[in-house]
């Protein structure tokens, strides 16, 4: 549920936004062409006003916008809004990281990285997803632990095929989703994935040797 | 203002330039790999609910992402080219980028902000006569006739709404972090923390500036003092529209910021500096043509 409060919080951003809209109307030179477009292209110049509206309101009326999966949002508009904190910082000097490892039938330890696994060099979605699954899993109500569970052992599933496809001969008996936490102080050196106190196992799929 | 002079040669340019990107970035990208989830793995949003799920589940085997693949690129290199009916090609490409990111999103959970600023421009083009320029359904005319007032003025427009939208992004950043966090966060660590937290995560790049951190005390000074003069940055952005002596700097330093997240947080935005040429190309439109000569005017 998004509280009321987060609601009107968020659509405050209407007031900035829409007063640099209307100080970029008011600019002559927009409004002259604007108006001079509209006399032949109306539904076009229409569009345009729409889409800025629309664009607008994805803002300032999407929430949760790392939450997985989403029920509701404007796609293919969205929420930009990146390292913006809501209680003005982190309050937790921990950071997790989500490391997924891989054991081979003949008991070699992999390290899985979905960014490398799947996308072009920039699509990031996958390790997202993995740190937004693994946070509810891990730490979420109980309702939501057991879902963010069902879709990891599909992603984990769709992660063997692809490790499989890519590494022929080489096939996954087991799947574990790490979680591994760093304390942000000076001297720390970060340990490294699946070893040590600070590596605990959120989440593991097994799978018969073929 | 930026594009003072433009000609539809400069729409042109612009679809050429967005296009392109959509091209690259999907043959960039191995979609057909998306069938190795399992279907339930995909959870549809926004638009893509209103594709029936029996059919969303047809289409995701790997054949059919590749032969969608395919046909998208297809689209896509006439938009580049300029060639056939501007509006029902550009809608099919539009359409296919928005199923693209969707599928992106049905199975990742989010898409990557500087994919989804490529597709909104394609959206923003698709409501202005960018076939007019540098276009090979052009060739077949070969009217001298000077553009129209509106047409120019569609151009004007349509190229600063593009820019205009490329700034906007920025802005809309710095208003939501001002708005959920205010001041407060700017004398605190979240800038180091944030920054150490992705360069540990496993991505596509592995640069590691940020690794060390903790250990790099004037490292931790240079982002907590970047951290503000970033969100001014991004709130002064649309100025890069609407003063053109701001342009060059304004874009020399989002370019210099989106190095410093590279280096930071391994988070390569290559597609957002590409989009930024076009502000670039913005500020030096004034006075005569450029580097292509004026162009007529043909009814889209």
């Amino acid at each position: 549920m998004i509280a009321l409060a987060e609601i009107f919080r968020q659509s405050l951003e209407l007031g900035p936004i829409w007063v640099l809209y209307a100080l970029a109307f008011c600019h002559p030179e927009v409004r002259r062409d604007f108006l001079l477009m509209g006399t032949q292209m109306r539904l076009s110049s229409a569009a345009v006003v729409s889409f800025f509206t629309v664009a607008s309101l994805a803002q300032c009326f999407t929430f949760n916008i790392y939450d997985y999966p989403r029920q509701h949002d404007f796609f293919p508009f969205a929420r930009w809004a990146m390292f913006a904190e809501p209680n003005g910082q982190k309050s937790d000097p921990r950071i997790y990281l989500y490391d997924l490892q891989g054991i081979t039938a003949d008991g070699c330890e992999v390290y899985l990285n979905p960014a490398r696994l799947f996308f072009s060099p920039n699509a990031i979605s996958l390790f997202s997803k993995t740190v937004a699954l693994g946070d509810s899993a891990d730490r979420g109500t109980p309702e939501r632990r057991a879902q963010s569970a069902r879709l990891l052992r599909y992603y984990m599933e769709g992660l063997k095929k692809r490790f499989e496809a890519s590494h022929p001969g080489e096939h996954l008996v087991k799947i574990a989703l790490w979680r591994r936490t760093v304390m942000m102080k000076s001297s720390v050196v970060p340990t490294v994935p699946f070893r040590g106190p600070e590596s605990v196992s959120v989440l593991q799929a097994e799978y018969p040797t073929p | 203002m930026i594009y003072q002079n433009a000609t539809p040669r400069d729409l042109g340019l612009a679809r050429i330039v967005i296009f392109g990107l959509l091209l690259a970035r999907l043959l960039m990208d191995p979609v057909e790999q998306l069938a190795d989830f399992p279907v339930g793995a995909f959870a549809p949003h926004g638009l893509l609910n209103l594709i029936p799920s029996d059919a969303m589940q047809w289409l995701l085997t790997s054949n059919r992402l590749l032969a969608f693949k395919w046909s998208y690129a297809v689209v896509l290199s006439l938009c580049i080219l300029g060639l056939g009916p501007r509006f029902h090609i550009m809608l099919v490409a539009v359409l296919g980028a928005i199923f693209y990111d969707g599928l992106t999103r049905g199975f990742g959970g989010h898409v990557n902000h500087q994919e989804l600023i490529v597709t909104q421009c394609a959206i923003l083009m698709l409501f202005f006569p960018c076939y007019n320029g540098l276009a090979v359904n052009r060739l077949a005319h070969f009217s001298e006739a000077a553009a129209t007032p509106v047409m120019l003025a569609a151009c004007r427009l349509g190229l600063r709404a593009v820019c205009f939208w490329i700034a906007l992004t920025y802005f809309y950043i710095g208003v939501a972090r001002l708005q959920a966090s205010g001041i407060k966060l700017y004398f605190t660590n979240t800038m180091v923390l944030n920054a150490f937290q992705h360069s540990l995560r496993a991505g596509y790049w592995n640069l590691g500036l940020g690794r060390n951190l903790p250990n790099e005390p004037w490292l931790q000074v240079f982002l907590s003092i970047s951290f503000p003069l970033a969100t001014a940055l991004e709130i002064a952005a649309p100025l890069a529209v609407f003063v053109r002596k701001l342009t060059i700097p304004l874009v020399f330093c989002l370019l210099f910021f989106h190095v410093m997240i590279f280096l930071f947080m391994n988070l390569l935005f290559w597609q957002n500096m590409v989009l930024l040429s076009l502000l670039v190309l913005g500020a030096a439109r004034r006075g005569s043509a450029y580097f292509f000569p004026v162009d007529s005017s043909v009814p889209d």
